[in-house]
């Protein structure tokens, strides 16, 4: 009878790494957790060295159904010294999550200036995966932290706005709003970020002027020592199904 | 007469429709568009009272927009393009129109 326990057990082992094998190959896991490092290493160049924003936004005699807004950003550095501090993987949503920092003792910045950092720490997240079904609340999240940025040079430099009026016998026939927004922006700081229980992301920003004004050497004229501003992103497009439009 | 395991699928696929579907349901950019678009509207409304609309014609209008540390928004026109059509009639008989000195 105890022969027959060796054989039982190779066995049993044989069916379990059958069954194991599959489940931990394979680059996925990989390619997710190197795509966030990725994303984590682009959100402290946009904050250290910054980046440059383009948005505008435009709407038609005040109907949500014309709305069109779009935000551009845009950022190329070379940053020594990234230290990625936290790397979270969810194998079941095939997500990872990386945290990285930085701490610089000067930089030049995206407007050319040379600023000292005074070896400050520079934190930011990044979220990535291998698998476009997942990907939903990451873009949320990324259209979120544009969105904010946006707010923020908003917030600081104020923006451009465009209003085209037609009034025929006292009587309004066509009304376009737009709106412009174009700068560098550098130092943003992410405060906080998250998703609502519907999905749709939120990222909170921070601009410390007194730093920034400090850190450039010039005074930053504004009535504020801090902009704290909010950005939101969705996942789902209900507006185009709505407005049963394609874009 | 429905049993008992009908009426745990039937409220199951109730709690499914209504429940998390129904969260779902309330995501999207639909929200945050129309809440851009009153704004826009506002903004623009403001921007219109500061200035005079025309009974008649095209007024187009840019100004650059500034927050104050209220959070109100401060709207300085720059740019003013103003076209309007003047009613006055029109007389044929022995009108003769000198044009004035380029």
């Amino acid at each position: 009878m105890p022969s027959k326990y060796p054989v039982f057990f190779l066995a049993v082992l044989s069916c379990l790494m059958l069954v194991a094998t599959p489940a931990m190959a394979g680059n996925k896991r990989i390619m997710s957790v190197k795509a966030a490092k990725v994303m984590a290493e682009r959100a402290l160049v946009e904050s250290v060295y910054g980046l440059k924003l383009r948005a505008e936004e435009r709407v038609e005699d005040m109907v949500s159904a014309s709305f069109i807004g779009n935000t551009e950003s845009k950022t190329a550095a070379q940053i020594k010294g990234i230290v990625f501090e936290e790397v979270i993987y969810d194998a079941n949503q095939d997500i990872a999550q990386v945290t990285a920092s930085v701490k610089m003792p000067s930089i030049t910045n995206i407007d050319g200036q040379t600023v000292n950092l005074g070896n400050k720490v520079f934190r930011r997240v990044g979220f990535a995966t291998s698998t476009p079904k997942a990907a939903g609340p990451l873009k949320a999240l990324r259209a979120a932290e544009l969105d904010a940025y946006k707010e923020l040079i908003k917030q600081l430099v104020g923006f451009e706005l465009e209003s085209h009026t037609t009034v025929e016998n006292f009587m309004l026939t066509s009304d376009v709003v737009k709106t412009k927004v174009m700068a560098t922006l550098f130092m943003a700081e992410l405060t906080e970020y998250g998703w609502t229980p519907e999905g749709d992301a939120y990222v909170k920003m921070q601009l410390n002027l007194k730093e920034a004004s400090e850190v450039l050497g010039q005074n930053i004229i504004t009535d504020r020592e801090v902009i704290d501003v909010e950005g939101q992103g969705a996942q789902v497009d209900d507006f185009t199904a709505a407005n049963g439009k394609k874009r | 007469m429905p049993t008992k395991g009908q009426h745990i699928v039937t409220i199951s696929l109730l709690v499914c429709a209504f429940g998390p579907g129904a969260a779902l349901a309330t995501a999207g950019n639909r929200v945050m568009i129309e809440e851009r678009v009153k704004e826009l509207s506002e903004l623009n409304q403001q921007l219109l009272e500061q200035e005079e609309l025309p009974r008649d014609g095209k007024l187009e209008l840019k100004a650059e927009a500034r927050y104050l540390q209220d959070g109100s928004i401060n709207l300085q026109v720059y740019s003013r393009k103003f076209s309007t059509v003047d009613e006055k009639p029109i007389t044929f008989d022995g009108q003769q129109t000198k044009m004035p000195a380029q």
